[in-house]
């Protein structure tokens, strides 16, 4: 069996595990009764065990060396059982550790990796924070607008302007910043503005800066729009799934009601819509370790996922009926993460404009 | 460059009044759609009367 070949065979088992330990140990409704964070408690320490949190570690700093394949099956288990495992802001810091090599990076390899740490992050575009120099380390200023922060979050992934220069840093949240919390639909995802006034930072918080910061912050733009693609596969294909089961046992006049044409039609046209979604959201995977068009992939991929989910969300609550309104249904369950999903890092149109200026120049590169 | 299994012509007028016959022509749209409802997501057929 060649490498590739034993790294799909991994990657197909890690999704039939996951699928089944969150069918098992996670309930759809855990949220909605308590918390995001609270629904964690109990789930982050078994999820650590499997050894999610180590998935993207390289093999010589303890983890399992995966690339995003890996994560992407993940993503679209956690999707397919609205679970509120914070797992994206923990990979994307992850991700920022690889690349520094100090004390404090390799102690927060191995505190994300056992489920310890608690990383939240900026979203991409989410506010503007400055760094200042101070005597024994850094000082930071500004504001970050609905970040991704769990309650309960023991460290912050975000950017900053470091000079005229952009930087990457975790820091420590340790009660120094101001935190307000939105309340939103979606339980399963916790935001929040968080506000820094002089807020001190040790040297080693941050990972990166310069070009190497500009690649990284591009990276995990990508990294992101393809998770939440990811998640967004997921939760469609559980949600179509249970559309489809409902219509067929479901009777009216005399007959299940999936054996009317208006119905499977519609279904039909949802399950396409889904497919190309998927394929687009496995281009995009397959790109995001080796091409220079990685980003604008994923962006492509996230807008599709996103608009698909939503879409056959709100079809599923229809196709329901009444049953489908009522808050005993889980359909307003999956609309509700759909459409987060899709406000998430902006909406389709401010990612079309954001995508616009990138196509523009390779157009007239491919041109000159 | 020509897309769609070889279908298209390469003159855009041409190939955009034929994708209107390709609607219909090999099973149409509709037929397509009762094919994936039924084989793909296993829903009922429709009853005969």
């Amino acid at each position: 069996v060649s490498a590739q070949g034993e790294n799909d065979a991994f990657v197909a088992e890690l999704a039939v595990i996951a699928r089944r330990f969150l069918a098992e140990q996670a309930r759809r409704r855990a949220p909605y009764e308590t918390t995001a964070s609270q629904a964690c408690l109990s789930l982050t320490p078994k999820a650590a065990e499997l050894g999610w949190f180590l998935l993207a570690t390289p093999e010589e700093r303890g983890g399992l060396g995966q690339d995003f394949a890996a994560l992407g099956a993940l993503y679209r288990e956690l999707g397919r059982a609205l679970s509120p495992l914070p797992l994206m802001t923990a990979m994307m810091a992850v991700h920022a550790l690889r690349e520094a090599s100090s004390d404090y990076a390799n102690a927060m390899l191995d505190s994300i990796g056992a489920g310890d740490a608690v990383v939240g992050a900026q979203l991409p575009h989410g506010g503007a924070v400055h760094v200042s120099s101070a005597p024994d380390g850094f000082v930071l200023d500004g504001r970050l607008s609905h970040a991704l922060l769990p309650d309960g979050a023991t460290h912050l992934l975000l950017q900053a302007d470091l000079a005229g220069e952009p930087a990457v840093l975790l820091i420590v949240l340790d009660g120094g910043v101001a935190i307000k919390r939105h309340e939103i639909w979606d339980r399963t995802r916790e935001l929040a503005d968080v506000v820094f006034t002089g807020v001190r930072a040790s040297a080693e918080a941050i990972l990166a800066k310069g070009e190497q910061a500009v690649r990284l912050i591009a990276d995990r733009s990508a990294h992101f729009d393809l998770a939440l693609a990811c998640d967004c596969v997921g939760g469609a294909e559980q949600i179509l799934d249970e559309t489809v089961e409902y219509t067929r046992t479901r009777r009216q006049f005399g007959r299940e009601i999936g054996s009317f044409q208006a119905l499977k039609h519609r279904c039909a046209d949802m399950k396409t819509e889904l497919e190309a979604a998927k394929a687009l959201t496995a281009r995009a995977a397959s790109a995001i370790d080796s091409s220079d068009r990685a980003a604008v992939i994923a962006a492509g991929a996230k807008i599709l996922a996103a608009q698909t989910y939503r879409a056959i969300a709100m079809d599923a609550v229809q196709m329901h009926g009444g049953i489908g309104f009522t808050w005993e249904h889980d359909c307003h369950l999956f609309l509700k993460r759909a459409l987060l999903n899709e406000a998430l890092g902006g909406s389709p149109e401010d990612y079309k404009d954001r995508l616009f200026e990138p196509m523009r120049l390779a157009v007239d590169a491919a041109r000159a | 460059m020509t897309l769609g299994g070889g279908h298209e012509t390469g003159n855009w007028m041409v190939d955009f009044l034929n994708s209107y016959m390709w609607t219909i022509a090999g099973g149409t749209n509709e037929i397509q759609r009762t094919i994936i409802s039924e084989r793909v997501l296993k829903m009922p057929r429709e009853k005969l009367s």
